[in-house]
Formats: structure tokens, sequence, C-alpha cells
């Protein structure tokens, strides 16, 4: 499995970039069946989703989450634009590698912890959401498009809420297209 | 005592035996760790309770 292969494949997309389309390219490319995303009651002030893989054997049965069917829960009231790019940085988290893996109580406290206290150097967990979030960024966006919309926006021919209308990403987030060194965060996070 | 945080580890390791967990924190830089863990707890009774919407991704 490799983010570059997924890279690639969405750099022959239109946008917004559909999420049926790469759903299946990421299954593929991860190698899982099935993937399982819920949208339920959260306060988004505290939380905006969350990706689990459960085990291949849980020991007790919680219904609508399966064994070995990794899941996404993503917070409801959140606007489209936002639990799309919510569920695709989630998604992001099929490619962590098996160090970027949280696995046990002590690194899921650790890394609650870090995010709501950023530590001098990053942990491998925290690293590995920031990962996933430039990771679904870099999805979002094909680079031609992406280059076409930064001459626009150069000449303010195209404001950061139009990308967005037409990308179907958070306002918010357009500004990380534009980065100076955007190519370089691309190319740290190709695996 | 942490006792959400306890919850959740217990939720996704012991019973879940989650092999990997990652999150999107919400937009206030001023939930405690505590907070995080209780949301999470809370979101996972309400999945298991049926108490959602699932999103078709294919």
């Amino acid at each position: 499995m490799s983010y570059s292969d997924l890279y690639t494949f969405c750099q022959s997309l239109q946008v917004p970039v559909s999420r049926k389309r790469l759903t299946p390219k990421i299954k593929e490319l991860c190698g899982i069946e099935s993937i399982k995303v819920y949208k339920t009651t959260m306060d988004t002030d505290i939380l905006l989703g969350y990706f689990v893989s459960p085990g291949a054997a849980v020991s007790v049965e919680l219904p609508n989450i399966t064994a070995s069917v990794p899941t996404i829960v993503v917070a409801r009231a959140l606007n489209d634009c936002w639990q799309r790019f919510v569920v695709i940085k989630e998604l992001m988290h099929l490619f962590d590698t098996d160090l970027e893996k949280l696995g046990n109580a002590e690194e899921l406290e650790g890394l609650v912890t870090e995010l709501v206290t950023p530590q001098p150097t990053r942990s491998i967990a925290v690293a590995s959401e920031v990962t996933a979030f430039w990771r679904a960024i870099g999805i979002m966006c094909p680079e031609g498009k992406r280059q076409e919309f930064q001459r626009l926006r150069d000449a303010h021919k195209m404001s950061d809420l139009a990308i967005a209308t037409e990308i179907r990403m958070p306002e918010l987030l357009v500004p990380s297209l534009f980065e100076a060194n955007y190519k370089q965060i691309v190319s740290a996070i190709m695996q | 005592m942490a006792t959400n945080m306890k919850k959740a580890q217990v939720l996704l390791f012991d019973s879940l035996g989650a092999t990997n967990f990652k999150m999107y924190p919400g937009f206030s830089r001023d939930s405690s760790s505590e907070q995080i863990a209780g949301e999470i707890n809370q979101s996972v009774e309400r999945v298991a309770a049926g108490d959602f919407d699932e999103i078709e991704l294919v």
C-alpha cells in the first residue's frame, strides 16, 4: 500500500474529488474490504471525529463496530465540507505504518495530552496526525488544478471561498494549498 | 482522577482491541484531555446504541 499511488491516481480526477472514486482505490491499495463511516452527535469544540481500527477479535461486542472493520466517526453538526475533510483525513490513517499506529492505552493518553499541550518535539502519533492532514489536502486538489487556483488567487481573481466551493474543502483550510513550502510538504508525505 | 481517559483506554484497547486509533481535535484550543476522552466515550456509546447516520462512501 502506498499513499504515493493514491496521490498519482487523484491527479487525473476532476474537482471536487469524489469520495466514491477515492474509496475503492484506497480499499484496493490498503487491501481492505470494508470501511464504516458514521456521523453522530459530538461537541465540535472538543472533537470533530476519529478513526478506529478494531482488532480481529474484539473482547466486548459493541453493536455497529465490527472486528477488523476500520471505522470512522465524524461529528454530525459539521457542515458538508468539514465532514468531508474530516472523513478524508481519517481515511488517510489507513496508510499509517506499523510504527505510526497507536495501539495501546499509554499511547492514547500520550496523543491526547500532546494535542492539548504541544510538546517541544512531536511524537510519532502526533506526527502521523499531521501527515494525515497533509495527505488529505494533497489528494483533494490535483496539482494542475492547484497551480491554476494559485495563479487566479495571486491575481486576486479567485477568493479562498470560491476555491473552497470548487473543491469542497473548508475555507479555513484553503490557504494550506498555497503554503510557500507546499511542494516540499507533499514530497515529505509520500511513502 | 482521569476517569474518562481510563474509560476510553478500556473501551478502545481492552474491549475493541484497537490496533490503531487517531483523532481530529475540535475547534477549541481550551479542551482538556478529560473532555476529549469523554467525547470519544460518549460518541462510541452513541454509535453502539444506534444513534448515528451512516455515510455511504461507495
